[in-house]
């Protein structure tokens, strides 16, 4: 069953974005992810699943790739439950079916590297595992809100340490 | 280094050419240029506006690009969070009879296509001088998010508050009703703002364009140019400069605005601070004294509070003429100094860190 709480999605015409406010995680889903997610509702089950992924996007009916969406989003955190059983034979078979091309479902986690104010949070562990930086606090601190305080950011420390915390 | 640096500047305004318009011009951009800028365009928040301008052309599938796309991808989510904590703001103050203003962040956001073009982080909110202690007690004592409230109305502070909250506009955010600045006054502040931070961000530049061409019919030139000449006079540059760098279009402008001569040295001043990579701004440096065991970094950081043309001769109130600027920087450092060696005294060593103001 997809997970509903704690996330926010974000529909773009050819992916869905999800965030995940528990884990400070982004996500970006195809088409097929997307749909596969969608239909998660705690009802639907997998051959059910297929047929509206090979009537929405036109592909033969595969329950293989429903299943290879549901690992990966399984994987992601953004089913309520881990994915169903399936056997260790499915999933080699799932894996090796290179013929889905661009229809394949994806699940990738959105990193970008240097974002000053574009990413929503930094956790307060990674605002402080910068450590002691060569180039100077200027350029190390993101800045960025701390998920655990939201009024705080991750600035320089004063002091001669010179690495990064949560303050106000 | 200069005219590379320029190069650079000159690079970051043609791929944010138009960038804001719902259907911006095609560009073609070397990986050589896209690996230069992307870093560039990443820290400043403007990487989703280049993403929006290259996403349709060959240029899209450059890795460089990539983190361009990724950039665009937070941004949409990230308008998605934090438009519900300005929302949220707004009806916390409304509750205890403070009705702030919204200045830059989602209140131009809005104008832009897409909200993920426009990245901010506090949201700004501004109160007449005697509200401000109420609603600063209230935003203290809640969890609210990243709240910048400033006591008045900041660079629009030549104007009236009571004209300026008459002006002030309702727009609906997720069916709570947000208070923003009128358009006039609102193209002020954001040409002010970005004057008085040296023009050090792209991203300003295109709010200002934005702004511009969305602007309504009734849009009052007298009331945008009103206030202290001076300072209006800052302003109408910042049009020029959003004019000459992104192509903003200055059509049905009144003649006594695209008549005006930018200073020579304004355009120059912009493309050197857009080159700078290691540039900090002032308000987010480290205090000095957190490089003691950094020496080098201590030299490069000191080098880096050096002010340009433009901040210096807005924070003296200097005017923007074709006179040469190193005295007003010489000065604008001197004022700095002093204002840094007036915190040193007032430090409590016992715990307490200076200001990172210098």
């Amino acid at each position: 069953m997809a997970r509903t709480e704690d996330l926010v999605v974000r529909e773009l015409p050819d992916e869905t974005l999800v965030y995940d406010v528990q884990r400070h995680k982004a996500h970006c889903l195809n088409r097929t992810a997307a749909l596969v997610w969608r239909a998660c509702d705690g009802h639907t089950s997998i051959p059910e699943i297929a047929a509206r992924v090979s009537r929405e996007l036109d592909l033969p009916n595969d329950e293989a790739m429903v299943q290879a969406a549901l690992a990966q989003l399984g994987k992601a955190h953004l089913l309520a439950q881990g994915p169903p059983h399936t056997d260790r034979s499915s999933r080699r078979q799932a894996l090796g079916r290179l013929g889905w091309g661009l229809a394949a479902p994806a699940v990738v986690s959105i990193i970008a590297p240097t974002l000053a104010e574009a990413v929503t949070c930094v956790a307060k562990a990674d605002c402080e595992n910068v450590g002691t930086c060569s180039q100077g606090p200027d350029q190390c601190c993101d800045r960025r809100p701390c998920c655990e305080k939201p009024k705080q950011k991750c600035v320089p420390q004063g002091g001669s340490a010179g690495g990064c915390g949560c303050e106000n | 280094m200069k005219t590379e640096g320029r190069l650079l500047g000159a690079t970051l305004a043609r791929i944010l050419a138009g960038a804001w318009r719902p259907d911006p011009p095609a560009l073609s951009l070397s990986a050589q240029d896209a690996a230069a800028s992307v870093p560039y365009l990443l820290r400043t928040g403007a990487a989703g506006q280049a993403w929006w301008r290259v996403r349709r052309s060959e240029a899209a599938t450059l890795p460089a690009a990539h983190q361009l796309q990724q950039a665009f991808r937070l941004q949409a989510l990230h308008a998605a969070i934090r438009q519900v904590a300005v929302a949220e703001a707004a009806t916390l103050l409304r509750r205890v009879g403070v009705e702030a203003v919204l200045g830059k962040g989602w209140a131009i956001a809005r104008q832009y296509p897409d909200l993920a073009l426009r990245p901010y982080g506090d949201i700004d909110l501004y109160v007449p001088e005697a509200e401000h202690r109420k609603a600063a007690d209230l935003i203290e004592n809640t969890n609210a998010g990243p709240i910048d409230l400033h006591r008045g109305f900041a660079e629009l502070d030549d104007r009236h508050a009571s004209d300026l909250l008459a002006r002030s506009r309702l727009v609906e955010l997720d069916g709570v009703p947000v208070r923003i600045f009128g358009e006039e006054d609102h193209l002020r502040l954001l040409a002010l703002h970005l004057l008085r931070h040296g023009g050090y961000r792209p991203l300003w530049l295109c709010d200002i364009a934005v702004a511009l061409e969305t602007r309504s019919d009734r849009f009052d030139w007298d009331v945008f140019l009103g206030g202290s000449a001076r300072r209006s006079r800052w302003a109408v540059c910042a049009l020029l400069l959003a004019q000459r760098l992104l192509g903003a279009s200055m059509l049905d402008v009144p003649a006594e605005i695209t008549g005006q001569r930018l200073p020579r040295w304004l355009l120059t001043a912009v493309l050197d601070r857009w080159s700078s990579s290691s540039f900090v701004p002032q308000g987010m440096r480290a205090p000095m004294r957190s490089y003691v065991r950094t020496p080098l970094a201590g030299l490069r950081a000191l080098l880096g509070r050096w002010p340009n043309g433009i901040e210096a001769t807005v924070g003296l109130g200097g005017a923007f003429n074709d006179l040469p600027r190193l005295p007003f920087q010489v000065a604008e450092c001197v004022r700095r100094a002093a204002g840094f060696l007036r915190s040193v005294r007032a430090v409590d060593f016992r715990g307490r860190r200076p200001q990172p103001s210098v």
